[in-house]
């Protein structure tokens, strides 16, 4: 197939070949990745290999439309070492550095840190490749081959296609997916429903840290009068089974200012929570007793169990 | 190229196969700051708490393929080749946790213990030596060095050995008593097991 000159900004992306990359950099991310047709090796593969051949190409689109609109256009062939370079020094970083890697996804989105995907770095050979050829058929271009006699309307469409195609090109460089899988951690959850009344509150509770140091419970109180009321936690205690009871940080309490606005109190129970993971031990029971106003609730207990619901979490389950 | 047909699928599959991983419960929970109240108090479920990191036991074994000179001993200056299998078992650690779309699941710092026999020597006779070789590895910087002691048992020679590698390349030396030194470069692949845990 003969190749026609083109000679406008966004040459180099405004060709079949790289707009095909773009639609298998697109298609990859936004559908391969999640179909689970194609094994995690080739996809993860592919969208870099797509990747890294079209990212020149829209970065030297834009240098070139800069380097038009200062009237220095041949600034711009000089820039394409230097954008080859530097991306490739980008993507290395984001491979093998954990802080080039954390760095650079804060401005581009979480990347996977995989050290086999730097066997798609010659994707910017050919990128180079293709940059340089697509400057010599400009040149010759320039030299009289192609553009004598382009009118004012096809100057403008042509325009327009080059647009079109750099903006088609950097939402699928931009719009990659965010990876799928974080790590899940266990957690202490409580195995009853933790609703009861006391005095002029309504009391719930759930587990709203638990980690190696310990767990934390969240209380919730709603008020169920429009008075003022003085709600205090008198007595709480966490007990692993087969163990100590651990009492909390503090006995927080608070005032409810009628049925408005719910009012929360935090419990800490600070014990070697990865220790007793370790041996085993994930039952426990949580014991609360509150005062609210002049009333007193028997000591509440709830039982709790320490799970692991899989060691990685989906983070974009099917609807 | 015939060869590379057979040979590049066969490697691919059995790598594909091979980069394979098990999780371990030892460890699990995660790090926080039990004192502190959760951001969002109201939210009526666990915060996420922060990532430990992860440790990891690697068994990897495969291939080494290589080329190089050799001198001293009674065949004084010559050229050399040699083709081996290697197994090894490295513990290390990263300082994040992995996520189920890596491909790749191996621990940025690791040491261990390899295990090797040299197959196929051009210097000696019948198979090359065997050896067991402590190994560092860098994987920020693609790089594994590891040093150990080659036994010959054919050939009752045996000596130092040295090895650098950065990516798929390695260069090992060394020194049989009796036999001489010899400087191999060559290509290394390896298809890792690999178990992980919490930090």
């Amino acid at each position: 197939m003969r190749e026609v000159p083109a000679t406008g900004w966004a040459r180099d992306v405004s060709h079949p070949l790289p707009l095909g990359a773009v639609a298998v950099l697109a298609l990859n991310d936004h559908w391969l990745k999640q179909a689970g047709l194609v094994p995690a090796l080739v996809t993860g593969k592919l969208s870099d290999l797509a990747g890294l051949f079209v990212l020149p190409l829209l970065v030297m689109a834009l240098v070139r439309g800069a380097t038009a609109l200062a009237r220095r256009p041949a600034a711009a062939d000089r820039a394409v070492p230097v954008v080859v370079v530097a991306i490739a020094a980008a993507f290395t970083a984001a491979k093998l550095w954990p802080a080039g890697n954390a760095w650079l996804g804060r401005w581009w989105g979480s990347i996977v840190m995989d050290p086999t995907d730097l066997a798609c770095l010659p994707a910017l050979v050919a990128s180079w490749w293709w940059l340089r050829r697509r400057t010599a058929l400009a040149a010759l271009a320039h030299a009289g081959c192609g553009t004598r006699g382009m009118n004012v309307h096809s100057a403008r469409s042509g325009n327009q296609n080059e647009i079109a195609a750099v903006a088609i090109t950097a939402w699928a460089c931009v719009a990659t997916p965010a990876p799928r899988y974080a790590r899940n951690y266990p957690a202490w959850e409580l195995d009853v429903e933790t609703g009861r009344m006391v005095g002029c509150a309504k009391v719930s509770a759930w587990v709203a840290k638990s980690g190696k140091q310990g767990l934390g419970v969240t209380v919730r109180l709603d008020g169920l009068t429009p008075e003022r009321c003085e709600v205090r936690v008198a007595e709480a205690g966490f007990t692993l089974v087969g163990g100590a009871v651990v009492r909390p940080d503090a006995l927080p309490a608070t005032t409810l200012r009628g049925r408005a606005a719910p009012e929360y109190l935090y419990l800490a129970f600070a014990f070697d929570n990865e220790a007793a993971w370790n041996r085993g031990q994930r039952q426990g029971m949580l014991a609360l007793r509150l005062t609210a106003g002049s009333a007193d609730s028997a000591e509440w207990t709830f039982r709790m169990t320490h799970r692991l619901r899989g060691f990685q979490r989906n983070l974009r389950p099917a609807p | 190229m015939r060869a590379l047909a057979v040979v590049v699928p066969v490697l691919l599959a059995a790598m594909a196969g091979g980069c394979v991983h098990w999780h371990l419960e030892h460890n699990a929970p995660g790090l926080i700051d039990v004192h502190k109240p959760p951001e969002h108090i109201a939210e009526p479920q666990p915060e996420d708490p922060e990532d430990p990191g992860e440790r990891m036991l690697v068994l990897s074994g495969g291939g080494l393929v290589g080329g190089g000179w050799g001198a001293g001993g009674a065949a004084g200056n010559r050229s050399v080749a040699s083709a081996g299998g290697e197994i090894s078992l490295l513990v290390g650690s990263t300082p994040f946790s992995h996520r189920e779309d890596n491909f790749f699941v191996y621990p940025l710092t690791a040491l261990g213990l390899n295990l090797g026999w040299t197959l196929y020597d051009s210097d000696g006779t019948g198979l090359g030596p065997l050896y067991a070789e402590l190994q560092l590895q860098d994987l920020p910087h693609l790089t594994g060095l590891a040093a150990g002691w080659a036994v010959d048992p054919d050939d009752r020679v045996h000596g130092p050995q040295a090895t650098g590698s950065f990516g798929p390349v390695y260069v090992r030396f060394n020194y049989l008593f009796d036999r001489g030194s010899a400087l191999t470069v060559g290509l290394v692949i390896k298809a890792p097991l690999v178990w992980v845990w919490s930090r």
